[in-house]
């Protein structure tokens, strides 16, 4: 893992200084924005849209041409922008050679309309599907394929849902940062062979990106009060950010804003997680600081890579604010009733008639019973992973509050909705979760290869 | 020491060749990086210094024994669990390039144990 992860820090360097592709030569960048999608309904709450998946071609910083799979032809894919309780519709195309779905990651809607093989066909080449429902949850949501969601998702297909409720923050600047990589060739091309390192910590790139870009430069007024969504996207790659001479307040997660904001110097973000953070910008204009990806250990070493540069952001010529402060406090959360632990689920992983696999209970999917729960009945599972590297754990369709890491009890003060969290390797995390909404839901390891690799399963919710 | 070799290997590979073979049109060996334990097998990891070669070919032996073809991918793959190594007894492998009906000279030896301790 050093190996490769020393590589692949000193290709990103190179592609980015010693081409010559420094974005600062020949004036300033435009910022990286992510392109909203157009609502084709007057009516102020429905929120109409048509997406396509298509092939495209895009150009990541080897400065060539690489085939992709993109939404409406860009990577991220259009931002779906409503608010809490208005009505969604997607209009979909697949334009792509092959058969494809679309989850809506942290949604809660009803199962028809969650994209999974469990409740709905996939679109084949050339087919459509209306998707429709109501969007319950005010936060940031994405959307990406159920199907071959390893290969797919690393081909470009991925976009975002911003929900507005009434609790939002007042704030100077807001930005939507998309944390994602690939792995380019030297020909430009994506790798069509899935080699074993590949599979064992997700496909992780050589170029790091936001909102679909390498490196870029964000614009910021000092003293302004900045609030940050972030989502990652990435198949394997988790996140630790940080950001010298300032310090992340989180005021929420997946499911929604936080009661008791907290600060971190670290923000460690993976697969399929979002985190709503807020910070005051500080230095003098023209002054940058370097968002960076510290190294984190998720198990086979993958700590002892170095640090690496993901953005930069510069202080523009704006005067200073002063006088700004961060949120402290965000309404309750209903907090879901304790019970003693309905389910145990045990995340491993190992060598199966020489191939690499991922089980859940020493089964791979789809040969893992299925779980079943009454509808809007409450659930505690505990989810032990007793193999060598984190998982990160995404439950569909509900949010799931965590009672416990390790055995250490979460504090009362902080209580948040989550669908993704991070089971540490040889640890254990107890959850609770109410299941409103019948049908068959999935719950996987976010790692796409360790899903596609079996380490996936079924809730069945009655009627 | 393990990140100055990478380091070098980064440079040679970038800077002083132009991926299509030594100064004489040979092709050039992969170099073997890295042989661990993981999941009870054992996992390669090697630097490819031949950018356009069709394949990697590693040759394994167990203990004294005879190198033999262990496995063969794709030439832009850097790394590959051998599942076929899993007993408990010293494996050594080296790598070549394949271009065509062409092969490059055997990279480094490495040598380990799949039952060894982390």
């Amino acid at each position: 893992m050093l190996t490769l992860t020393i590589r692949t820090t000193a290709i990103l360097i190179f592609a980015l200084l010693a081409c010559g592709s420094d974005p600062r030569e020949g004036g300033p960048p435009a910022e990286p924005v992510l392109m909203p999608a157009t609502d084709e309904n007057p009516d102020p709450n429905v929120v109409e849209i048509s997406l396509e998946a298509r092939e495209s071609r895009k150009r990541y910083a080897t400065g060539l041409d690489t085939a992709v799979w993109t939404y409406n032809g860009s990577i991220p894919g259009p931002l779906i922008e409503g608010r809490v309780g208005d009505n969604l519709i997607v209009h979909f195309n697949n334009e792509l050679p092959e058969e494809t779905t679309i989850h809506w990651h942290g949604i809660r809607l009803p199962a028809a309309m969650d994209g999974t093989v469990a409740m709905q066909s996939p679109v084949p080449p050339g087919g459509t599907f209306e998707y429709e429902f109501e969007l319950q949850d005010a936060g940031l949501f994405w959307f990406h394929p159920h199907v071959r969601s390893d290969v797919q998702v690393e081909k470009g297909l991925y976009g975002l849902i911003q929900v507005v409720g009434t609790e939002e923050p007042l704030v100077d600047e807001q930005r939507i940062l998309v944390l994602d990589d690939v792995r380019v060739l030297a020909d430009g091309s994506l790798p069509t062979y899935l080699d074993d390192e590949s599979k064992m910590l997700g496909r992780q790139g050589n170029i790091l990106l936001i909102n679909g870009e390498a490196m870029p430069t964000f614009r910021w007024q000092a003293g302004a009060l900045q609030r940050l969504q972030i989502v990652n996207v990435a198949n394997g790659r988790f996140f630790n950010l940080s950001l010298p001479g300032h310090t992340w307040r989180v005021i929420g997660t997946d499911g929604g804003f936080i009661p008791k904001p907290y600060d971190s110097a670290r923000l460690l973000v993976s697969p399929g997680e979002r985190y709503d953070v807020a910070l005051i910008a500080t230095g003098e204009p023209g002054e940058e600081v370097t968002l960076m990806n510290e190294p984190y250990e998720r198990g086979h070493d993958t700590g002892a890579a170095p640090p690496m540069p993901l953005a930069r952001f510069v202080v523009n010529e704006a005067p200073s604010l002063t006088g700004r402060t961060l949120p402290t406090a965000f309404p309750e959360l209903e907090r879901l009733p304790d019970r003693s632990t309905d389910h145990e689920v045990v995340l491993d992983e190992g060598i199966l008639g020489g191939a690499l696999v991922f089980t859940i209970n020493g089964e791979t999917y789809p040969n893992i019973p299925v779980i079943t729960v009454p509808a809007r009945e409450v659930r505690r599972f505990e989810v032990r992973n007793v193999s060598e590297m984190d998982h990160p754990f995404h439950v569909h369709g509900t949010f799931f509050q965590v009672l416990s890491t390790n055995g250490t009890a979460t504090p009362l003060d902080a209580l948040a909705n989550k669908d993704t969290v991070i089971v540490p390797q040889m640890g254990s995390v107890e959850l609770v979760s109410r299941f409103d909404e019948p049908g068959r839901w999935m719950y996987h390891c976010h790692v796409f290869e360790h899903a596609e690799g079996g380490m996936m399963g079924e809730i069945d919710v009655g009627e | 020491m393990k990140i100055i070799v990478t380091a070098l290997a980064i440079f040679m590979a970038a800077c002083s060749s132009d991926g299509h073979g030594g100064s004489d049109g040979a092709l050039e060996a992969p170099m073997l990086m890295e042989v661990v334990p993981m999941q009870g097998a054992l996992h390669l990891t090697w630097m490819n210094m031949q950018a356009d070669a069709d394949s990697v070919e590693a040759e394994r032996k167990m203990d004294t024994g005879a190198f033999e073809q262990a496995f063969l991918v794709p030439g832009t793959v850097d790394n590959r669990m051998d599942t076929a190594a899993m007993d408990d007894m010293p494996y050594t492998y080296r790598l070549r390039a394949k271009k065509g009906a062409e092969y490059s000279v055997f990279s480094n030896e490495m040598t380990a144990n799949p039952q060894a301790a982390p």
